[in-house]
């Protein structure tokens, strides 16, 4: 078998941190509009590194890359305020903090991927179900429809986009069609996405 | 290289990333397209790791088939999903629920041994019982039963169940696998599991009972049962079904609190106490999942084996006994091995008896 490729492995070991990861960025980062390129932007310098060494903690890697990411980019911006800095330093803590251990369930995870599914526009919401649940090809999907592939193809391009803000539940979608606050009680709190996880991740 | 420097604007890549994969997921796509999106992709990490997300999310969307619960093609409307037995609703009986038939057969015979044997018994008038609904699942398949008193049974893979439901008295028959009870309380009417010999009596409660060659393994996660097993002497006979209400009169009691996990044998009871955690653990499956924690691997692979019909053989003593923790879906074998492979440097190949595992 072939070794696990970078891409398998970002998304395994990295990847599922982001729900922590934007909970961390959103805390430490004054604007809101700004947390999804710290984000993305994050993610590009920890595969770039990965590329050329994969780090042993991957997780504490990804906190520490968004923290000097945030770092670089007040230094150059000098507009935030100088209290915040505060909050970076005690990054340590917050990793902590902010992964926890323990597992969300299953059940748990389904129930948000469920509500995630149910959150989307009608007929998107019909074409992820078929796609997903169901495992129809597309074509028989445009055909319930009644609409064209490229149509059916427009919905799931949508709907991956909006499942993946969901699941990250990070500036998205979530904070502004929500009361304020729910978002914070619905459990943003200590739920942790993860498909399978490998004892590999503990080195 | 550090694309920090210069502002990149996420959302236009994001949505390259969402056509690209929402047009290769549609299923048209030529080699000319891959090598279009190879291209796309080396243009920038940024566009690498927008794509990675994305499709790390479509994939991840994938565990919603545990919510089909209706034909293929028949959109529930939104919420309904809280109807699905994983939700600890009542499902209604289409094509998701398992495979179901009245065990006429069996009944009929029991019956007349019932009456030329037992008719002076006022014991066993008491537990006269309706012909049972027999609900079974494939292998890698688990599903959810209702049953008409409210309780609700998750059934495993390869498992069967048959429902015997008295006035006095439920009692389900455990005929081969595991299966998970969500029992709705009701003192005047114990809930009863039935696996080999042993009696499972439910206090109100939450639990597992499986049945496997080293004995009947029971795992409460919430409330207490009891486990009544026969003395080693009163252990033959019976044959099959071994329902003899002559058997619980003899029977050794033993209560298990939340958390307890118990392997019962001739006669024996093997009581571990857990964390409640753990022993929820133990039942992840029900959520389609399989929770290692430090468990040999010649264990794991037991396990996984019960749910996909192509094996994993370990090949290597050595192999069999690395211990190995984690979270898995038990019938995605190739993340497993893979983990294994990377891991562990095992060696994993693919032969006429399944996939083997040994050392490099």
């Amino acid at each position: 078998m072939e070794p696990e490729s970078l891409d398998a492995w970002f998304k395994r070991l990295i990847l599922v941190h982001e729900e922590a990861l934007v909970r961390y960025l959103t805390r430490c980062w004054p604007n809101p509009a700004e947390i999804v390129d710290l984000r993305q932007d994050t993610y590009v310098r920890v595969y770039e590194a990965a590329a050329k060494c994969r780090p042993q903690a991957p997780k504490s890697f990804l906190f520490t890359t968004a923290r000097h990411l945030m770092t670089d980019r007040w230094r150059r911006q000098r507009i935030v305020a100088i209290d915040a800095v505060g909050d970076l330093d005690a990054l340590n803590v917050l990793v902590e903090e902010l992964s926890p251990e323990e597992r969300t369930s299953a059940h748990q995870e389904l129930r948000r991927l469920a509500e995630a599914i149910d959150d989307l526009p009608p007929r998107c919401r019909e074409a992820v179900w078929m796609r997903r649940v169901d495992d129809l090809p597309q074509k028989e999907v445009a055909a319930r429809l009644g609409v064209t592939q490229k149509t059916v193809e427009k919905h799931i391009m949508k709907g991956m986009q909006l499942l993946a803000q969901a699941m990250s539940r990070g500036t998205g979608r979530m904070d502004r069609s929500r009361p304020a606050g729910a978002a914070q009680e619905d459990g943003a709190g200590a739920v942790e996405k993860r498909a399978v996880r490998g004892e590999s991740e503990r080195g | 290289m550090d694309s920090t420097r210069r502002p990149l604007d996420h959302q236009a890549i994001e949505e390259c990333a969402a056509a690209w994969l929402a047009r290769r997921d549609g299923g048209e796509w030529s080699s000319e397209d891959e090598a279009r999106l190879a291209a796309w992709l080396n243009e920038a990490t940024a566009h690498r790791v927008a794509l990675l997300r994305l499709e790390s999310a479509w994939e991840g969307a994938r565990r919603a088939r545990a919510l089909s619960a209706l034909p293929a093609g028949t959109v529930p409307p939104a919420g309904e999903w809280r109807q699905s037995p994983y939700f600890q609703g009542v499902a209604p009986a289409t094509a998701g629920a398992p495979a179901r038939h009245r065990a006429r057969r069996w009944w009929t015979a029991a019956a007349c041994c019932a009456l030329a044997v037992g008719l002076g018994s006022i014991g066993y008038i008491r537990n006269w019982y309706e012909p049972g609904d027999v609900y079974s699942t494939p292998v890698g398949v688990i599903s959810s039963v209702p049953l008409a008193d409210g309780s609700v049974v998750t059934l495993n893979t390869a498992s069967a169940i048959r429902v015997e439901f008295a006035p006095n008295e439920r009692r389900v028959v455990l005929e081969r696998g595991e299966a998970y009870f969500a029992v709705k309380r009701n003192p005047a009417r114990p809930f009863i599991v039935i696996a080999g010999e042993q009696r499972i009596v439910d206090v109100g409660t939450q639990f597992s009972v499986r049945r496997n060659p080293a004995g009947i393994q029971v795992v409460v996660t919430e409330g207490a049962v009891r486990v009544e097993t026969p003395p080693p002497d009163a252990s033959h006979g019976g044959g099959g079904a071994a329902i003899s209400p002559a058997l619980s009169l003899a029977a050794i009691d033993v209560p298990l609190s939340a958390g307890s996990v118990a392997l019962a044998q001739d006669g024996d009871v093997l009581v571990h106490k857990e964390s409640v955690r753990e022993a929820e653990e133990m039942v992840s499956w029900r959520e389609g999942y399989l929770t290692f924690r430090d468990t040999t691997l010649a264990r794991a692979v037991a396990e996984l084996n019960r749910y996909n019909v192509r094996r994993i053989v370990i090949r290597d003593p050595g192999v069999a006994g690395i211990r190995i923790s984690g979270t898995f879906r038990p019938t995605n074998y190739e993340a497993f091995v893979r983990l294994l492979h990377e891991g562990y440097g095992i060696d994993v190949r693919e032969t006429g008896e399944g996939i083997t595992l040994s050392k490099e």
